[in-house]
């Protein structure tokens, strides 16, 4: 859940407007229907020839033919990290989806990943910027990088027993939404003529989500166990869809809200930093060979609650840290009608001895 | 097309619908051009090519078309437009019951929306685009009651409806078959397009096929951006404020 809104006008647009989700909850049969000789079945995946995963049915998503962002410089379509830090190993990629390499759309999705300079703490964050935006990209990079950047500076005293019930959300949050309200500021005040002041308090955070605005989930992660085997760790859905699910003993379980789970009609307003907002973080007790998944839209989506076959696809080749390129392939896969970019922070626990 | 049950298998679906008044007006056009039917025979091809011309616009998007005259009949059943070969054609008959083209799309629509579920694809709800040369044969009292039983806020498949006017329809007309309505409330209403008194019918068609693909593309768009929280979006910037 995004946490409680703190009083502010809202932009939320009509649940009811929003599409409707139709298919009944169906009996989880794994039922592989018989397949052409030479098709796959919509259950499996496999390589494609490009060397991509093909996760069921593909649609025409091979044929897509990339072109460049325009008016947006150095801004790669791909990122990728991967490390060990004390018992925990992640891999982290973000990549441009197939609908803005084929509309000549930047990558709007960012993700930042640290490690506290005792090194006791891992601190990320993932997050999608929201098209409407042209400088929404913009968004999502200052979000990921004030929000690690307030809960770096929240651990860097207290070491391996910090309280992390006293982290600090408004204050990341805060940190964030002044960043990206600045920058948007910053880019009015030179696309004017200079004579024109432009005064911060003139432009209210919902002017600024018009042009650039981001979802955020963060993370925290005790880079070795304590006593009792198990890494401390929050989840935060600081703004919007993005969200995390645990995998442990092969299953992945949501850690925070599924978008749509459960209903009828899907009525899941993004609803974006710049905003004020209190974070409600999730705790958990990773266990060893757990793996936590941070993740924006483009791969929750497809993957909803991890039940279906993109669930068993990234269980099954995220049973041990991968390659870094590797796990970028593995967050790419093509799966017909999920065009959306992709991003993933993946963070693997060691297994007991 | 099969598919695993489950429901985090789901595949997204946006329908959309050309629905096309037959009636034998239609078949009157200006003395050197298209005739209306002409050119709504001309909607199909043109939205199936733009489709087509993006490998993943056809993956989303399913097409459908119905006409209406006396009766109403299926042209062409819900499908992926690789699908669809040969293009079906529209033919003049008869008379304009408007009765009979909502009392068909209601029931066409839950039965192409089961089909889908079938298919554990989730289907965003249907947008219609509706073209008619105004002047409904039937009684009004007996359109306005199909028309609620498709809109009925109870009828989770409710479409979105965009009526098009050309020839005889007027604005004060088509606005009440418009889906969902401002003069309802409605927080994202649709509304119609209608051809002022001298705009060339057949022209003003062709209009339909753009608005219809750029509302698929910005549709599809919309999916992409808000995954569930998506859907139709009506994007008309290359039409004025109607015809005129």
């Amino acid at each position: 859940m995004t946490g409680t809104e703190r009083a502010e006008p809202s932009d939320v647009r009509e649940p009811d407007a929003a599409g409707v989700a139709l298919a009944e909850p169906a009996a989880d049969d794994e039922a592989v229907t018989p397949a052409e000789p030479g098709e796959m079945p919509p259950t499996h995946w496999r390589r494609h020839p490009n060397g991509r995963w093909i996760v069921g049915d593909p649609g025409n998503q091979p044929a897509v033919v990339a072109t460049p962002a325009v008016l947006v410089r150095r801004r790669p379509d791909l990122a990728v990290d991967g490390c060990r830090v004390g018992s925990l190993d992640y891999r982290a990629a973000s990549l441009r989806g197939l609908s803005h390499l084929e509309t000549g759309k930047p990558r709007q999705d960012s993700y930042a990943v640290a490690v506290t300079r005792d090194g006791h703490w891992l601190v990320g964050c993932v997050a999608d910027g929201v098209s409407a935006g042209k400088l929404s990209h913009r968004a999502a990079d200052l979000a990921c990088e004030k929000i690690v950047s307030e809960l770096i500076d929240g651990l860097a005293e207290a070491g391996i027993e910090a309280d992390l019930g006293k982290l600090r959300w408004d204050a990341a949050v805060d940190s964030a939404n002044d960043a990206i309200k600045n920058e948007f500021l910053r880019t009015l005040r030179s696309s004017r003529n200079q004579q024109q002041e432009i005064e911060a308090d003139e432009v209210t955070l919902a002017d600024v989500r018009q042009h650039m605005s981001s979802t955020a989930v963060a993370f925290v992660v005790a880079t070795h166990p304590g006593p009792d085997g198990t890494h401390r760790s929050l989840v935060t859905a600081i703004a919007g869809d993005s969200s995390a699910l645990l995998l442990r003993d092969g299953a992945w379980s949501p850690v925070t809200a599924v978008k749509g789970a459960g209903d009828e009609v899907a009525s899941s307003e993004v609803r974006p930093l710049p905003r004020v907002v209190t974070p409600e973080p999730n705790a958990i007790q990773l266990r060893p060979g757990d793996v936590l998944a941070v993740i924006s839209d483009g791969i929750g989506d497809p993957m909803g609650s991890g039940g279906g076959v993109v669930g068993r696809f990234l269980a099954e080749q995220w049973t041990s840290p991968p390659d870094t390129i590797e796990f970028a392939h593995q967050v790419g896969f093509y799966r017909r009608t999920f065009v959306d970019d992709r991003t993933a922070v993946a963070v693997w626990t060691a297994a007991e001895p | 097309m099969s598919g695993s049950s489950h429901g985090d298998d789901r595949l997204l679906v946006l329908p959309f619908y050309v629905v096309v008044d037959v009636s034998l007006s239609m078949s009157v056009g200006a003395d050197d051009g298209m005739t209306p039917i002409e050119a709504a025979n001309k909607i199909l091809p043109t939205v199936i090519d733009g489709i087509e011309k993006s490998p993943t616009l056809g993956d989303v998007v399913r097409l459908g078309a119905v006409d209406f005259s006396d009766d109403a009949r299926v042209v062409m059943r819900l499908d992926d437009v690789r699908n669809i070969d040969p293009i079906p054609q529209f033919a003049v008959r008869g008379a304009t019951s408007y009765e009979a083209a909502f009392r068909l799309l209601r029931q066409e629509i839950e039965k192409d929306y089961a089909t889908l579920r079938g298919d554990n694809l989730k289907a965003y709800r249907p947008a219609i685009f509706f073209i008619t040369d105004g002047e409904p044969t039937d009684d009004h009292d007996d359109i306005v009651r199909a028309f609620k039983d498709l809109t009925d806020p109870a009828f989770k498949l409710r479409p979105n409806i965009i009526p098009f006017g050309i020839g005889t329809a007027t604005k004060a007309q088509l606005d009440q078959w418009v889906h969902p309505n401002a003069a309802d409330g409605a927080k994202k209403p649709m509304r119609s397009y209608v051809a002022g008194d001298g705009v060339d019918a057949a022209k003003a068609i062709t209009k339909v096929a753009e608005v219809l693909l750029s509302s698929v593309i910005a549709s599809a768009q919309s999916v992409t951006d808000h995954g569930s929280g998506g859907g139709f979006v009506l994007k008309d910037e290359d039409l004025d404020s109607d015809w005129n």
